[in-house]
């Protein structure tokens, strides 16, 4: 039994999850504002790999696994804001935030 | 071996792990593949990021877990929602793109998140037993103002910047 205390390599490997998980949402959403569901996903699976190696690795800089994932919820959120500005400008101009739709710039 | 504050000496702290592992994982497949409605997929994922929040508490990160609850859950989700009702009409469309695309992503997906955790599993980590002082706000804090005051001012100037950039982009004019 153990494999069922949680280690360094459960965190890891349920990052890493998140992060695949995430992706096959990115690449697979027509949704606009799903994709940026997904990518906040990434993030999370990301975070969670610095928080754990900033909790079990042997380092002189014991913290800097959490100034990192501070940093990434940082521009998480501005990114969000930004992204969503964005995504409603687009829909007031074409009436949809569908991705695939949006072909302005086809040759 | 285990030092003896560790959460995951107790059964609860490891129960604790489990619980939330399972069902951030099962609310973060059931967002990406089952899910078609926008808001149901953002109430999902409310869901892993408390779990991951519970992640960094067992992690003895407490200041980010705080901070993972205020921002992620109180903030950017409320946000997308918003986000979600502003565009009204684009919930019901199919949400995912075509089978071979799906496909395709699949196997991104797959192929990435394989290659990841074999890495992980496979690495000899050099891993110590002694937990973090707990509470890390103050040591974070003291980092914040001396070692990574570059980065912070940045990530000051981007907030401003990204807060007056979205307010510019969403005006109605």
């Amino acid at each position: 039994m153990e494999f069922l205390i949680p280690g360094l390599r459960h965190f890891l490997v349920l990052g890493s999850i998140l992060f695949a998980l995430g992706m096959y949402g990115v690449l697979s959403r027509r949704n606009a504002i799903g994709i940026l569901l997904n990518i906040e996903l990434m993030l999370n699976g990301v975070n969670l790999l610095f928080v754990a190696f900033a909790r079990y690795l042997s380092s002189e800089q014991e913290l800097a696994g959490q100034m990192f994932a501070i940093f990434i919820i940082t521009q998480a959120a501005a990114e969000a804001a930004v992204g969503l500005a964005i995504i409603i400008a687009i829909y007031r101009q074409r009436r949809t935030i569908q991705v695939d739709q949006l072909d302005l710039m086809k040759g | 071996m285990l030092a003896s504050n560790d959460p995951f000496t107790t059964f609860v702290g490891t129960l604790a792990f489990w619980i939330s592992a399972i069902a951030s994982i099962a609310a973060a497949y059931m967002m990406v593949a089952r899910i078609k409605n926008l808001i149901r997929a953002a109430l999902a994922l409310t869901t892993v990021l408390g779990g991951v929040a519970l992640m960094y508490a067992l992690l003895g990160a407490d200041f980010l877990a705080v901070a993972q609850l205020v921002v992620y859950v109180g903030a950017i989700m409320v946000l997308i929602i918003f986000a979600i009702f502003m565009t009204p009409g684009q919930i019901d469309v199919p949400g995912l793109v075509g089978t071979g695309q799906r496909l395709g992503a699949m196997a991104v997906a797959i192929g990435v998140g394989a290659i990841s955790v074999w890495v992980v599993v496979i690495t000899p980590w050099k891993v110590r037993d002694s937990l973090l002082d707990i509470p890390t706000a103050e040591s974070l804090g003291g980092l914040m103002l001396t070692r990574y005051v570059l980065p912070f001012e940045i990530a000051s100037l981007l907030l401003t910047v990204a807060l007056i950039g979205a307010i510019v982009i969403a005006r109605e004019d």
